[in-house]
């Protein structure tokens, strides 16, 4: 099936071509990490060109398509009206007051995060250099959007730092001589889920009340992890290098691979069933490695074998992300119009009738 | 001799002169440098906005802002660069402003869009903590924004409100409470009022949009001089029964009020009493007692009414305006003229004295003078609610039949100046 290895035959539904609405930006580069606003109103996405820019953009959707040109979010002295540009934005995440909080720097300077609203002016810097220094990556914010937690390798080898809005303090909540990366909290808020480096890959951990615990390590990297419920759901490469797996974990030490030779996104985590959707069922959506298959992304249950195979109808599809909004299911995805096109596109499709 | 500095004048007169004439060239040279120095600071200014140097971008732009005085023009680019530096430094109130200087000069979207942003999220508040207020005071939010801008400047009303100073300015939408009061800060240009009255509590009041703001002194407080002073007094014109000029040394003793009327501008009203005591002479030298008479003291006591315009300048006080003066003298000789030529007709009421009588007579009456007074003051220190400075004031009156030019040194007790800006 899907060329995919699986430890039960899956029921895979075939829907046909899905007519996906292309929203391009006009600009040159691949369209990647596709990120919705907690609303469904609006979808966050990268365009790298592989030279000296990623650009963030942030374009407004009604119905499944755009409602206007995608809007580049500018890092400030990164390509205002008097500046050279040359500007990094990337891993966007959103806050509930509807907020974008991203990773920024501009040509030589360091990274921090910053804060850009639709219909604001510009984006500013979420915290001061007195408040946390050194370069500050992956951040995740609660559910509540009380707190944002990042990484900052003012310590260690990138230790985690929490940002609490209501007394605009930092605090370091993990301490180690190792990388820890990509936090995640859980959709209650009370537990969060990160990687740490060992010394050959990367393991999943969650942190509990204040304590770090490992929650599963392997070969090669345990990578990207996000939560589902109590489950965390991480891409896994210990097959091999290029190999990556989407795996799921049920408790310390446990693991379990949901799908095999999966299309490891540029950055993001797997995207897992939105909060408030299916919450007893849960589905996960990728793409896979395999050229013959390129063009469909799939939509997986983690709790039993049904898959739903969406045929695209473009090439390379993947970078998939998911928002239920409002009763209806959306996915958001990159791909290439064509065969031998230049740059990867973003596209939308309405996938309710596919849960029907 | 007052006579002798009087002859001087025209020495005077010739150095003034040439200033005049060479004011236009001085003018155009220092509109010259004024220009080159503005080219440097946007060079700089660019420099830091490139490294995201705020506080380099916000100190460039503040060297900017007094060479408008000079005939500099700003440029759209300083005045949206120095809002860029306010915002990232969270002065909310600073980038507005700066947002309208910049439309002044140039319309476009971006900062429309701005301006439309910071009134779709924010609200103007006029948080009004008397100065004789001695309470405790807080502002505090319901919940603290997301937004670092809005965040700064919650940080700046509350800083400000700590060290009871009132906070007019923009506040980020949301609910507040200030002095156990609440209230809402709501986009749409309204603006709210709170005042602390004699009795805790605020007074809220709302303000609609394009409503003119009703009056009230800036700050208000009294003010007073205690120095000491030279006066003079010129020879009176056209003879008669005068006495001759005088001069002496004195005291100088002022109390009233200053109030704020707005920006930096003032008003100074003033009561005082003004003393000279000096040893009598004439052109021949000093008069001594000889032959019965009695050389007495010079001496002149006034009370004076002063009202200025005041301007502060950060520490420097500078205060102009009409003085009157009502008192009386006691002068030992006669004008000049009656004693070089007592038979004069400008000297009959005299009678037949001789002219060394007429050096020694001894000549009283009242002073009713009239004229103009500056101070200008450097703030040194502060004393309680007052500051206290070092002033030298300068006056010129006159009685319509001779002037009175007086300098005095003073320390002066005034009023805090309008609060900064933040």
């Amino acid at each position: 099936m899907m060329g995919m290895l699986r430890g039960a035959i899956a029921a895979v539904f075939c829907m046909g071509v899905a007519q996906a609405s292309e929203i391009s930006s006009g600009a040159r580069g691949h369209s990647f990490n596709p990120v919705w606003s907690p609303d469904g109103r609006y979808l966050a996405f990268e365009i790298n060109d592989y030279e000296r820019t990623n650009d963030l953009y942030v374009v407004e959707i009604s119905n499944g398509s755009a409602t206007q040109v995608p809007q580049k979010v500018v890092v400030p002295g990164g390509g205002s009206s008097f500046s050279g540009g040359g500007a990094i934005a990337t891993g966007a995440v959103w806050h509930p007051e509807g907020a974008l909080i991203f990773e920024g720097s501009t040509s030589g300077g360091s990274s921090r995060l910053y804060l850009w609203m639709p219909g604001r002016q510009g984006a500013g810097e979420l915290l001061t250099g007195t408040q946390i220094g050194g370069d500050l990556s992956w951040p995740t914010v609660s559910p509540d959007g009380a707190k944002v937690m990042f990484v900052s390798d003012a310590t260690g080898g990138g230790d985690l730092y929490v940002w609490d809005k209501a007394s605009n303090t930092v605090s370091q909540v993990s301490s180690s001589p190792f990388a820890e990366m990509s936090p995640k909290y859980s959709e209650d808020g009370s537990r969060v889920t990160y990687t740490r480096k060992n010394r050959g890959g990367h393991d999943v951990y969650t942190l509990e009340a204040g304590a770090p615990r490992p929650r599963v390590g392997g070969n090669g990297d345990q990578s990207r992890p996000a939560w589902h419920i109590n489950d965390i759901v991480f891409f896994s490469n210990e097959r091999g290098e290029q190999e990556w797996d989407i795996m799921v974990s049920k408790g310390v030490g446990q693991k379990r691979t949901v799908v095999e030779n999966v299309r490891l996104p540029h950055r993001m985590s797997p995207s897992v069933t939105p909060d408030g959707g299916y919450p007893d069922q849960g589905w996960v959506v990728y793409g896979v490695s395999d050229p013959t298959k390129s063009g469909k992304l799939y939509c997986e249950s983690l709790f039993d074998d049904q898959i739903y195979e969406i045929d695209t109808g473009l090439v390379a599809a993947g970078e998939a992300s998911m928002a239920y909004v409002n009763g209806t299911w959306l996915l958001a995805f990159t791909a290439l119009p064509a065969k031998g096109a230049d740059w990867r596109q973003l596209h939308v499709i309405d996938i309710t009738s596919y849960f029907e | 001799m007052t006579h002798e500095r009087w002859m001087n004048l025209p020495r005077v007169a010739i150095v003034a002169g040439l200033c005049v004439a060479a004011s236009p060239a001085a003018e155009a040279s220092a509109k010259e440098i004024a220009k080159a120095e503005h080219v440097r600071l946007s060079e700089e200014m660019n420099k830091h906005a490139g490294k995201l140097r705020w506080q380099g971008v916000e100190r460039a732009y503040r060297s900017m802002e007094p060479l408008v005085k000079k005939g500099v023009v700003l440029t759209y680019r300083d005045h949206y660069q120095g809002a860029q530096a306010a915002r990232e430094l969270g002065n909310i109130n600073q980038v507005f402003n700066r947002l309208q200087r910049a439309e002044a000069v140039e319309k476009t979207g971006d900062v429309a869009n701005w301006l439309a942003d910071i009134n779709a999220n924010y609200g103007l508040v006029e948080l009004v903590i008397p100065k004789s207020w001695k309470g405790e005071v807080g502002l505090d939010i319901a919940s603290m924004p997301l937004f670092p801008d809005q965040r700064s400047t919650i940080g700046l009303a509350q800083g400000r409100v700590s060290e009871r100073k009132s906070y007019m300015g923009l506040l980020p939408v949301g609910e507040y409470t200030f002095a156990d009061k609440s209230f809402t800060v709501v986009p749409g240009g309204d603006t709210i009022r709170l005042e602390l009255g004699r009795k805790h509590g605020a007074e809220v009041s709302r303000r609609k949009e394009g409503e003119r703001a009703p009056f009230r002194f800036t700050y208000v407080g009294p003010r007073a001089d205690i120095g000491l002073g030279w006066t003079s007094a010129a020879d009176a014109r056209g003879g008669g029964a005068q006495p001759g000029g005088f001069g002496g040394a004195g005291t100088r003793l002022g109390g009233g009020l200053e109030l704020g009327v707005g920006g930096a501008w003032g008003v100074v009203a003033q009561l005082g009493y003004h003393n000279l005591f000096g040893n009598p002479s004439d052109s021949d030298g000093a008069l001594e007692d000889s032959d019965g008479f009695k050389a007495r003291m010079d001496m002149m006591h006034m009370g004076y009414g002063w009202l200025a315009a005041s301007y502060r300048l950060n520490d420097l006080w500078l205060a102009l305006g009409p003085i009157y003066s009502l008192g009386s003298g006691g002068v030992t000789g006669v004008n000049g003229l009656c004693v070089d030529t007592p038979e004069s007709s400008d000297c009959k009421s005299l009678g037949t004295s001789s002219s060394d009588t007429l050096r020694k007579s001894r000549m009283t009456g009242e002073v009713r003078a009239g004229g103009a007074a500056l101070g200008a003051s450097y703030a040194m220190w502060t004393v309680g609610p007052l500051e206290a400075a070092l002033s030298l004031n300068l006056g010129v009156q006159s009685d319509m039949s001779r002037m009175y030019p007086w300098t005095a040194f003073a320390v002066t007790l005034g009023p805090a100046g309008p609060e900064d800006d933040g």
